[in-house]
């Protein structure tokens, strides 16, 4: 209760009234500018020809440019689960730590042929895409990667899961990322998570962040249901919740998914998924690794914050956007509303100069 | 609708129910039980590790040959492996373990040992999901 109201005093002191801050008009890292597909990733700032060309609401995006300007995910380790990844693709390989196949605990993750191999590599570049100049920006370009590869196209097994996230714990992950789930998790693996997302990190608790899903329905068993869980949701262009971004109690926060323009990542084979070419990546899917990769800034900014640390700050430094009133600072459609990144840097860096 | 009718759908309803209720091929999620149904002609069958069932939302899983046990405290697991013939696969902390089963019926086992109230077994199940 003391921590939710110094948060709610800082808000106050920072403005908490929706996005306050102006558009931006320039990138803030001149490094970030020569990356030849950032004015495309509208997802992360303003950039005017590219929101005008597109019809794309001011607010649309996360405002992220000025914790740019000091935070990368140094020192943070973030365990993506999910299909396939090409380690070696040139936007992601520096950020690579290990790679773990789950069915025989070898480092081969790539399988190409199978069904749904680009997800892997869309969710991991939107984490961890290089400052490189040549192709986008990640989130948390200097995060630790652990990729666990599961066989997410066929039948998975409890078992399976709890080994996926032992090894995640194993190799010190502070975030899981998970850009999938089951509608039917059962009771065992919600218990672990429930254990893990508070005894693991030394007692501060490992951050499970799950999709809700895109089949505009009400969010039932699932993962991203779990009370510990951040379950994540996706807003479009519009900067309202995309409308096939699943809704319920489970939805926590919401981050841009689009809706026809994609969330710009990279593809197998040192290719790219740009906003507007003919692959696009959609979904909250896309908007899971937003919020992963903004959270590994935060704990860059403090590695001290608790799981629950980490749940108040989103909760508290989120804009509310819709028209769908919210009553507690929450609402079933767009939780504690969407993401707004530098709020919840300015949050926790006046916290630590306290 | 006559009343013959009726008397014979009112039957049936009974009969199924109490069918239903002796069914063993059910587990417990968030405190309810849910049914299963057996599929016999499934080329998922050929994995002998597996039995694939239908729940009644026609959603399919697959029930391993292997469980999780809870303990509760001051328990020693090797009473239970010794009991039911189990042998442990994974111990995932002190008190959660993943158990290989030698019988074809492991979910009658689950409902056998939590019968006991002294630990808490739960069936590994695979199912399938979707990326989103």
């Amino acid at each position: 209760m003391k921590i939710t109201l110094v948060f709610l005093s800082l808000l106050f002191f920072i403005g908490c009234g929706g996005s306050s801050e102006p558009p931006m008009t320039q990138a803030t890292n001149k490094k970030d500018l020569k990356e030849p597909f950032y004015n495309e990733q509208w997802a992360l700032h303003y950039d005017k020809k590219f929101y005008d060309d597109n019809d794309i609401d001011k607010d649309a995006h996360i405002y992220i440019t000025n914790t740019f300007k000091k935070y990368r995910g140094k020192g943070v380790t973030i365990a993506v689960i999910d299909t396939s990844l090409d380690t070696n693709h040139f936007e992601i390989k520096q950020s690579i730590k290990k790679a773990i196949n789950i069915k025989d605990k070898s480092s081969n993750v790539n399988c190409q042929t199978c069904e749904d191999a680009y997800h892997g590599n869309a969710v991991t570049g939107i984490i961890a895409a290089n400052i490189n100049n040549k192709g986008i920006r990640g989130i948390a370009p200097e995060a630790n990667i652990i990729f666990i590869k599961l066989d997410l196209s066929g039948y998975v097994s409890d078992s399976e899961f709890l080994d996926a996230f032992h090894l995640a714990i194993e190799n010190k992950a502070d975030i899981i990322n998970c850009s999938w789930g089951t509608d039917d998790v059962s009771d065992v693996v919600k218990s672990e998570i429930e254990r893990l997302s508070t005894e693991a990190r030394n007692g501060k608790g490992v951050i499970f962040v799950f999709a809700t899903g895109n089949e505009t329905k009400r969010i039932t068993n699932d993962e991203s249901a779990i009370k510990s869980v951040i379950g994540v949701g996706s807003s479009d262009e519009r900067n309202l919740r995309a409308v096939y971004s699943n809704f319920g109690k489970g939805l926590d926060i919401l981050a841009p998914g689009g809706y026809e323009i994609g969330i710009s990542t990279i593809y197998p084979n040192d290719e790219l998924m740009t906003a507007k070419g003919t692959q696009r990546f959609l979904g909250t899917s896309a908007s899971t690794p937003i919020v992963s990769g903004a959270i590994a800034l935060m704990l860059e900014a403090n590695p001290r914050l608790s799981r629950v640390d980490v749940q108040n700050i989103l909760q508290n430094s989120s804009d509310k956007i819709g028209n769908i009133p919210y009553e507690d600072g929450k609402n079933d459609y767009y939780g504690y509303g969407k993401i707004n990144v530098d709020k919840a840097i300015s949050l926790i860096d006046n916290n630590n100069k306290d | 609708m006559g009343e013959r009718v009726k008397k014979s759908i009112f039957m049936m309803i009974l009969i199924c129910s109490s069918l239903y209720a002796q069914n063993t091929n059910y587990y417990i999620q968030n405190g309810e039980k849910v049914y299963l149904h057996k599929i016999s002609n499934d080329t998922r069958s050929l994995q002998n590790d597996t039995a694939w069932y239908q729940k009644e939302n026609g959603d399919i899983i697959g029930i391993k040959k292997t469980l999780f046990v809870m303990m509760h405290d001051n328990l020693d697991i090797n009473e239970l492996l010794k009991e039911y013939n189990l042998t442990i696969i994974k111990r995932y902390t002190d008190k959660l373990f993943l158990l290989k089963s030698y019988t074809n019926k492991t979910l009658s086992l689950t409902h056998k040992i939590n019968s006991t109230k002294k630990y808490y077994a739960y069936p590994n199940i695979a199912k399938k999901i979707q990326v989103r």
